[in-house]
């Protein structure tokens, strides 16, 4: 059993991060869902678990051509990768589970060559619609043309700075700031839908202003953007990229003014922060779940849980298994009713994507 | 903004997208956009819109460069392009490179 309501309360207003937009009082919207949500769960009108995942994240590899230093999964380490063939079973259950959407992420999902496209025209054949994560450093022409034939929510470009020298340092390799312009580029083009992720920290913090005009020229639909959150090697290189509160909150105050600027023309989303949005999972039933390169299934990108493996069992057996009412596991609540601010990730254990993942039973 | 940006965006082609209605009015061109909205365009705005007839954006600035003179060459592009990207968002030009845009005679 977990006390929803002291979970919620567990969290102090000032210590959360500043949301934009709409600016919502986030202890009071977690209050109004879960309320809401019981009353239509009694009345039958929402459903308190689901038959399968709505959605899954596919982390196709674990190898990566840029090396982030925020890279929230530590992409670029060695790992052991499921085989071209693994992937295409699963994506074969996935289609069998009849799930909505798929992100398509990785490492970098375009390192692998023509087998990205075998699955996902298997997902795409059933109807299943893409997020698609890249860093932008292989798009060409010749891939956005095999890329164009699906159907995307959106297409996602990391930028990290609006000059090449800040995203350069940030991605770890000289070149790549252009190499991701253009991709961006020919992404909105092409008539995909651009969404530019950008992640705030401490080399950034000052250039939002031009990184948001630079989005809006490159013909984005969406800027996605945040501070970077305390898992992998944020985690370790903290210290080089850590921003202050006061600094933080002023970066957000002027994108507020933004978003009211670009309104209509370019959405302005900032991530939610993770306190928040860990306490707002464990209210709704568990609708997606992520593969990692090694075949590990998790519940999400944050806690550093798995609920077993593909490699031993069915997909659809896992979830109903454990998955559907995982989020509900009691060392997964207790897990986050520990984390009250931001910073407790640095300091509780297991860290995300530095030490091993818990396997819940 | 870095060079770069501007650089890779001035070849490309806009095209006007089929207007539902629209009235010249003196400096003004006024449009119904498609998504039923009345929009004013104002002098600069409908000279770049009535420039988008093939020409790629590089050409655009050189011809608006030409009407003021005095602009900084980096101010205008970014005015131009920025003007573009407004009205691809209210459907009136594609800056895609799909034949999507018709020829328009205004």
């Amino acid at each position: 059993m977990f006390d929803f309501q002291q979970l919620v309360l567990d969290l102090r207003e000032d210590k959360i991060l500043p949301s934009i937009p709409p600016k919502t009082n986030q202890i009071e919207l977690l209050k109004i869902s879960e309320k809401m949500l019981e009353e239509w769960q009694k009345k039958k009108a929402y459903p308190r678990e689901l038959e399968s995942p709505l959605g899954c994240q596919l982390e196709l590899t674990h190898k990566c051509n840029l090396n982030c230093i925020h890279c929230y999964n530590q992409s670029g380490n060695f790992c052991q990768e499921l085989s071209f063939k693994q992937w295409i079973g699963i994506a074969k259950q996935l289609v069998d589970m009849n799930i909505f959407e798929c992100v398509i992420s990785g490492g970098e999902p375009l390192l692998l060559k023509d087998n990205l496209y075998k699955i996902m025209s298997v997902l795409h054949d059933n109807g299943i619609k893409f997020i698609f994560v890249t860093n932008g450093m292989l798009l060409d022409e010749n891939q956005i043309e095999k890329l164009s034939k699906y159907d995307y929510y959106w297409f996602q470009v990391s930028i990290d700075g609006s000059k090449p020298e800040i995203h350069d340092k940030i991605r770890g390799l000289r070149g790549s700031w252009k190499r991701a312009v253009n991709a961006a580029k020919l992404v909105s083009e092409s008539g995909l839908p651009l969404v530019i992720s950008h992640v705030i920290q401490r080399y950034n913090i000052s250039y939002l202003d031009e990184m948001i005009e630079t989005s809006y020229l490159l013909g984005a639909r969406r800027i996605i953007t945040g501070k970077f959150t305390y898992s992998g090697r944020a985690i370790l290189n903290k210290d080089k990229i850590d921003v202050f509160d006061d600094e933080l909150k002023e970066a957000f105050q002027f994108l507020q003014t933004k978003y009211n600027e670009y309104f209509g023309k370019m959405e302005i989303i900032t991530s939610t922060d993770p306190v928040f949005y860990l306490r707002y999972r464990i209210i709704e039933p568990c609708n997606v779940i992520l593969i990692r390169p090694n075949g590990d299934v998790k519940l999400d990108c944050v806690l550093p849980f798995k609920i077993g493996n593909v490699l031993n069992e069915n997909l659809l057996d896992m979830w109903n298994r454990i998955g559907k009412n995982a989020w509900r596991n009691e060392e997964i609540i207790k897990y986050i009713s520990s984390i009250k601010t931001e910073k407790d990730m640095l300091r509780i254990f297991p860290r995300p994507y530095i030490d091993k993942d818990i396997l819940i039973r | 903004m870095e060079d770069y940006v501007i650089e890779i965006l001035s070849g490309i082609t806009p095209k006007k997208l089929p207007l539902m209605k629209f009235r010249d009015e003196n400096e003004f061109l006024i449009v119904q956009e498609n998504t039923k909205k009345i929009l004013v365009l104002n002098s600069t705005a409908r000279e770049i819109y009535n420039s988008c007839d093939g020409k790629i954006v590089n050409e655009i600035i050189k011809n608006l460069g030409s009407l003021y003179p005095d602009l900084n060459n980096k101010k205008l592009s970014l005015d131009v392009l920025k003007c573009l990207r407004d009205l691809e968002k209210r459907d009136l030009i594609s800056l895609r490179n799909k034949n999507e845009g018709i020829t328009c005679d205004i």
